[in-house]
């Protein structure tokens, strides 16, 4: 132990292996690259994504909601979860409009306090309600289906959040009275907190209750690993 | 207790060693009893930093290794 009462500094010389830098500025320098979120290990990988930057971000945000999870964070996790599969679907239609070319999509920025919502504008023979549940519906399923890309924690409550807020950005009609619907109080009350948060969210936005239930069913199923229906779920 | 994560252990070093950041980079840096807290600071706020957020190349991780051990050494 150093003597510090005698007033004599104690110095440290740069070091010559590192360019005669001193050690605060070899620090600094290292750090400055060094990112403050990296995906955790066992996030999936979302290569089907080609964009890197797009890719970083939502497997950074699937590793937030992995730690809310852990740390038993309910409301945060279900956000962002919610979120996450937003941008998933927002990406799926936009690499869908790619294609066929005849689909135009605007993210709508803010709008009340969903501020990650996306708005989807319609063109051409998209204009009919039918056909807009239709395509997002079969794009919904086809995410919900492949939900074990979206695995994140082994636990229903990603699975189960992540249907329920897809559902709600599916169901939402901006003309229609937000009240938390029958079917959503019932899933809520099920059992587990989980579901009770996840109902609440989905009850916010929900507008096609059949929708919801469907792929809560489907979402408990392959949670459960048993094969989620054959069929559809219900739309208008 | 917060997350110790890079970005704030940079900004801790630029408000509180800015001359070794910048004019005196290449200096020896002295170690008195009025700076020996924040030097041990900040050799305490590296250590939190998790491992996995340190994605540095080899040669820079090993800048970091013996940075902290010169002044770990210096102050204890």
């Amino acid at each position: 132990m150093k003597d510090w009462s005698t007033g004599s500094p104690v110095p440290v010389p740069p070091l010559p292996a590192f360019g005669q830098q001193n050690p605060i500025l070899l620090i600094h320098a290292a750090l400055h690259e060094c990112p403050d979120q990296v995906p955790a290990p066992q996030v999936g990988g979302l290569e089907f994504i080609k964009d890197p930057d797009q890719r970083h971000d939502l497997r950074a945000d699937m590793t937030t909601v992995t730690n809310a999870v852990k740390n038993a964070e309910w409301k945060a996790a279900t956000v962002i979860a919610g979120s996450l599969v937003e941008a998933l679907l927002l990406w799926a239609i936009q690499e869908k409009a790619k294609r066929r070319g005849t689909l135009r999509l605007q993210p709508y920025g803010l709008r009340g306090n969903t501020s990650r919502r996306a708005m989807i504008q319609m063109s051409g023979d998209y204009r009919s309600t039918s056909r807009w549940h239709m395509d997002w519906g079969l794009s919904v399923r086809r995410l919900s289906r492949n939900a074990n890309l979206l695995r994140v924690s082994g636990t229903s409550f990603i699975l189960e959040s992540l249907s329920a807020s897809a559902a709600g950005v599916i169901g939402r009609r901006p003309s229609r009275q937000k009240q938390p619907s029958s079917t959503s109080r019932t899933l809520s009350h099920q059992s587990s907190r989980s579901r009770y948060v996840c109902g609440w969210i989905a009850g916010q936005h929900l507008a096609d209750e059949a929708l919801v239930a469907g792929f809560f069913n489907e979402a408990v199923a392959l949670n459960n690993g048993t094969s989620p229906e054959g069929n559809p779920p219900a739309l208008r | 207790m917060p997350r110790v994560l890079p970005s704030m252990v940079v900004r801790y070093i630029k408000t509180t060693f800015p001359d070794y950041v910048n004019a005196k980079a290449q200096e020896a840096i002295q170690v008195h009893q009025h700076n020996l807290a924040t030097i041990s600071g900040l050799v305490s706020l590296v250590n939190k930093i998790p491992q996995e957020l340190l994605v540095v190349d080899d040669n820079k991780y090993s800048g970091i290794t013996a940075g902290l051990a010169a002044l770990d050494a210096a102050v204890s």
